[in-house]
């Protein structure tokens, strides 16, 4: 009788709250997936941080240490150079790439003949492995025999370093990876741009807007909820999508001109086997990025609700 | 939003004149935008054309110095070698498999939370998705060894679900499909529940359908992220047959690198996915979407 | 009476069909293969012979499942891995049917990353080929791998095996790998340069190599205009630096650690005197090309366009190549001669069995197959481009032909008799990616001394951190000898 009236009392309740219920059904598969993979993994992560440790030992062997990691990453000398160089390289990348991405969208968008051959084109370069790509560009940029110099030693044009100049290094490689990014956050605005309604576009033009109007209007601020995902998960990928392509075409060099944060890491964790510094600087990363994820949020999040 | 916008008053003369400019000024864009995109497909095309002409050379001539695109002769040894002495063509099969898992999983879970997040008002919703955004941010290398202990002991070692059990729920993804879904104005969810429908039924009926060009977003982005994805499946599997594209080809890199092999191998592993998102581009063309507001 | 020797020749035979069950539900899981073989057995009947019953042996064939394993094994020598299967696994296979190899490929650079993540999800390989003394200490010196002194004690004191590699496998007197390849560095030289510029023979000392450079440099372009250069260096700021310039570091007399491993030697005169002499004789005077994170991959591509005069590198870097390029390159000569000593790091392979894998027997059946015996092991060396590990093995049958045919294997085969270990002790990574940092500083013009402290600082700190738990390595400190100012 008890159990009766209480499970009728939890159908009222859901019927009144379905919206609710629904939501947390809804999202209960990745809560699950959350839980097993992402918690976990995490959890323990962050508590190495705290720790010395080789990974080839077994965990239960981890020393305590405090901030101890936290203390000599502050005072290394490598590590403040490796995040401004970490700094300039996102903040390049994500320029790059949000501008490139929206000019090659709208481009794409505006209707031309094999368009889709064009697409498929731009977006190759993501599924292209990673390290073939930085060889390939290694190559084209050598400087003694690379395509390029080739090209301007013939055209009589000074030949830049490249990866052997400290001052070229970065723009190299910052090239290589926008190169190789352009293509997913094209596919973002393109979707974005599909699914703006024409009708409020005629209206507007029915009102005598001219296109940059209609662009200025209607297009930018339909485009924000997409412009957040890009800038979120290009500073994202800046981070720590960039390994590859840094660690095969300069290893950090020269002289820790491309040294970023995610290649700081790996040594430290898988060739110097210090998995608790490691840990403490995927916190800090973490901290960061999350960080900075959040501002973006505030900024940005608060103008994607329009109608 | 939309603006204050002066409105022509008279048709006639003055559409005709500006109807002429029009036309000028859509040449001159038209003429931008090819040259933008044929500079931009230029730039991309470069290190592919490199990559398919290294693929068809000899050994000897790979390293020659100079602006050297096109191959003397074409030397297929390269090829025969890729399909011959590796298993190509077992690696690519393993990456679609692993990959049509991975888009499956996507398709339902990550949609389902991403609609949940973008159009559902329950307890908690937005503190749990900004969880979801920190867990995006975890890299890789710190999901390695706890998630491997986890697969090690479900006994999904050297199997599909294994090597996608890493990626079944992307959050990235969840973050797209909300992007994409806050956009949607309220007023076709309300007409739909005054008429009862379930928020199960406005989601499968009226959100999905118009959200096309997201889904095809996330269907791509997971299947390429799957087949991108070189240091978990590397990490899981034990036995050659198993092996995805991404470690096969780098197992051809040893002490001595065959170049011409590794170009081969990596054209044929880039060519089916670019191939397939032309064609996903002719499904999911979005058509008109009618917001029901008119005027 | 017989009917009781019946049933236990039957029960044997069920408990054998059992058995075999066992291993079939086992074969599904993937872990033994059923192999059904005709097997000879001995069994004793009982005949009645004139009224007494008189036992008497009888041959039988009887079909008898015998139990096949697989053996998991790591390697991480791939181009020619087809060459590998046909080669040393096929012969494997063939000698034996207790085991069957499953080899999968872990690149170099992966290998750490895998192991780490096998170790502790204790799913390691049953064997696995480790490349060099670093990592094998990194991960022998940490627990994870079985000694090999319990399966063949004479391995470890065995005078065949060069000396430099016995000691760096060494630990707590115990050897803790088998090795099976090795090689010294080398002068890479291209033949078609060196004629050009109008030099006989490579160089055979330092000054010569010097000057060798500045000639071959001096040519200027090949007739494409493609610029011709007299040496390449690496400067990749990882160990892999360290690691190809071990030769020109102890030709000045240079090391990494001082005797009694806990002080760090970056800054030691000689280790100054070995940056300084490639800044003023190379990077100053143009003869070498500014590159970024090259190392000997990057050299040996360099090397295939014909443009470079020469460079120094392992073996096996070109040799499996040389007939592939089709130019004229690609010649070997003993490493020049420092000024103080004419020494030459040992670069080798070797195969450990790590501890908790399933089939440690079977990885130590094909350790031995291959690391004890002659044959196999030239037949492995052979299919590498590289050298036996013990001087008796290169007069193998299977050596011999490739030594013929090879006539390149001579210079790290006479190398072989000056070698020296490099320092693999705690922190060497750190050591050694320190020196590759400076390297690349002074590459790109810091001031040597400068370059060295800064590295020295560093790498000190991380000994000092890491001999809080691991045990320093000591160094003997051998006399030095064959440098051409002695």
């Amino acid at each position: 009788m008890r159990v009766l009236s209480a499970w009728g009392r939890c159908k009222r309740v859901l019927a009144r709250n379905d919206e609710a219920a629904w939501g947390m059904a809804l999202i209960a598969p990745s809560v699950v997936f959350f839980l097993v993979f992402i918690l976990v993994p995490v959890a323990l992560s962050f508590w190495l941080g705290f720790h010395r440790w080789n990974p080839l030992r077994p965990m239960n062997e981890a020393q305590w240490i405090g901030l101890g990691n936290f203390i000599e990453l502050a005072t290394d000398r490598d590590f403040l150079r490796t995040a401004w160089n970490t700094f300039v390289f996102v903040v390049a990348s994500v320029t790059l790439m949000v501008v490139g991405s929206v000019l090659t969208a709208l481009s794409l968008n505006a209707g031309i003949r094999a368009s889709a051959i064009y697409r498929g084109l731009f977006y190759s370069p993501v599924v292209t492995s990673l390290v073939a790509t930085a060889v390939i560009w290694l190559w084209i940029f050598d400087p003694q025999w690379g395509f390029i110099n080739n090209v301007l030693r013939e055209l009589g044009i000074p030949e830049p370093g490249w990866t052997a100049s400290r001052d070229w290094a970065m723009p190299t490689v910052i090239i290589t990876f926008v190169w190789r990014e352009v293509g997913y956050f094209t596919v973002i605005y393109l979707a974005a741009l599909q699914g703006i309604p024409e009708d409020l576009k005629e209206a507007a033009k029915i009102d005598g807007a001219s296109p940059l109007q209609v662009f200025r209007h209607i297009t930018i601020p339909l485009l924000m909820p997409a412009t957040l995902f890009v800038l979120v998960l290009g500073i994202l990928r800046a981070t720590q999508n960039s390994f590859a392509v840094i660690y095969v075409m300069t290893s950090g060099g020269p002289v820790n001109s491309t040294n970023v944060l995610v290649v700081y890491l790996f040594q430290y964790a898988f060739e110097f086997f210090r998995m608790g510094f490691a840990s403490a600087v995927s916190l800090f990363i973490f901290v960061l990025i999350f960080g900075l994820s959040l501002i973006q949020f505030r900024l940005i999040g608060r103008r994607t609700e329009l109608l | 939003m939309a603006g204050s916008v002066q409105t022509a008053q008279k048709p006639g003369a003055v559409t005709t004149l500006r109807s002429n400019r029009l036309t000028w000024t859509r040449r001159a864009t038209r003429l931008v935008l090819y040259i933008y995109l044929t500079a931009g497909a230029l730039l991309v095309l470069i290190p592919y054309v490199w990559m398919v002409s290294a693929s068809l050379k000899a050994p000897a001539e790979i390293f020659q110095a100079g602006v050297n695109f096109l191959p003397t002769s074409f030397y297929t040894a390269n090829y025969e070698v890729l399909f011959g002495d590796y298993q190509i063509v077992r690696w690519l099969v393993n990456s679609f498999v692993v990959g049509g898992i991975v888009l499956l999983t996507n398709m339902t879970f990550t949609v389902m939370a991403g609609y949940a997040f973008a159009r559902l008002r329950f307890k908690g919703r937005d503190f749990m998705f900004f969880v979801y955004v920190g867990a995006m941010m975890v890299p890789i290398q710190v999901r390695l060894i706890p998630s491997f202990i986890i697969v090690k002991n479900l006994g999904w070692l050297d199997s599909y679900q294994g090597i996608a059990s890493i990626q079944l729920v992307e959050f990235f993804g969840i973050f797209l499909i909300r992007q994409f879904m806050l956009n949607f104005p309220r007023e076709l969810e309300d007409a739909a529940r005054i008429d009862g429908c379930s928020w199960f039924r406005v989601m499968w009926q009226i959100i999905l359908p118009n959200s096309k060009p997201a889904l095809a977003a996330l269907a791509i982005f997971t299947f390429t992220a799957s087949w991108n994805n070189f240091l978990w499946p590397l990490v899981v599997i034990n036995r050659p047959d198993w092996m995805t594209i991404q470690v096969g080809l780098s197992s051809m890199k040893g002490e001595i690198i065959p170049w011409g092999v590794l170009m081969a191998g990596t054209f044929v592993s880039a060519f089916p996915l670019a191939v397939l998102y032309i064609l996903l581009q002719r499904l999911f063309v979005q058509g008109i979407v009618t917001t029901g507001i008119k005027g | 009476m017989s009917v009781f020797k019946d049933l236990s020749r039957r029960k044997l035979l069920r408990t054998g069909a059992l058995g075999g069950v066992g291993v079939a539900v086992l074969a599904a899981c993937g872990e033994t293969v059923e192999v059904i073989k005709e097997v000879e057995k001995i069994v004793e009947v009982e005949v009645e012979v004139a009224g007494e019953t008189k036992v008497v042996e009888k041959i039988v064939e009887v079909e008898a499942e015998v139990v096949t394993s697989t053996v998991n094994a790591w390697f991480n020598q791939s181009t020619q891995m087809a060459n590998f299967e046909e080669k040393v696994v096929k012969h494997y296979h063939r000698q034996q049917n207790a085991f069957r190899l499953e080899s999968i490929l872990v690149p170099n650079t992966e290998l750490t990353t895998k192991m780490t993540a096998a170790i502790a999800g204790g799913e390691p390989p049953d064997v696995v080929r480790v490349g060099g003394g670093t990592l094998g200490n990194a991960f022998f010196r940490q627990g994870v791998m079985h000694d090999i002194d319990q399966f063949d004690p004479t391995v470890r004191d065995n005078e065949d095996i060069v000396w430099a590699i016995r000691v760096t496998l060494t630990w707590n007197d115990k050897i803790w790998a088998m090795p099976v390849n090795s090689g010294t560095t080398a002068l890479y030289y291209n033949r078609a340069l060196h004629d050009a510029a109008g030099i006989d023979e490579p160089a055979t000392t330092n000054p010569e190599m010097v000057e060798n450079a500045a000639r071959i440099q001096s040519l200027g372009a090949d007739s494409e205009g493609n610029p011709i250069v007299g040496m390449e260096w690496p400067t990749e700021p990882k160990q892999g630096t360290a690691n190809s310039m071990q030769g020109t570091m102890f030709g000045f007399g240079a090391f990494g650690v001082d005797e009694s491993g806990t002080k760090v030697m970056l800054d030691s005169p000689e280790m100054l005197r070995t940056l300084t002499w490639l800044k003023e004789n190379f990077v100053d005077t143009g003869t070498m090309p500014i590159k970024v994170a090259l190392n000997e991959p990057g050299m040996t591509n360099d090397f295939g366009t014909g443009l470079v005069g020469q460079y120094v590198a392992y073996p096996s870097r070109l040799n499996n190549a040389i007939e592939n390029l089709g130019i004229d390159v690609g010649l070997t000569a003993r490493m020049p001669a420092g000024p103080v000593a004419n020494f030459l790091p040992i670069g080798f392979g070797h195969l450990m069995l790590p501890m908790n894998a399933k089939n440690t027997e079977g990885g130590w059946s094909f350790t031995d197959f291959i690391g004890n015996d002659p044959e196999n092991d030239s037949i492995w060396c052979a299919a590498f481009g590289q050298i036996p590990p013990r001087y008796s093995f290169r007069d193998s049958v299977t050596f011999s032909a490739y030594r013929q045919a090879n006539p390149g294997t001579a210079p790290f085969i006479d190398g072989q008799k000056a070698a020296f270990p490099q320092y693999w002790g705690p922190a060497v990574n750190e050591i050694w990616s320190g020196f590759g940092k400076a390297q690349e500083a002074v590459v790109f013009g810091e001031d040597p001394a400068t370059a060295l402290g800064a590295a020295q600082e560093d790498a000190q700190a991380a000994l000092d951190m890491k001999l809080e738990t691991d045990d320093a390595t000591p160094r003997t400190f051998p006399a030095l000898t064959g440098g051409y100012e002695s």
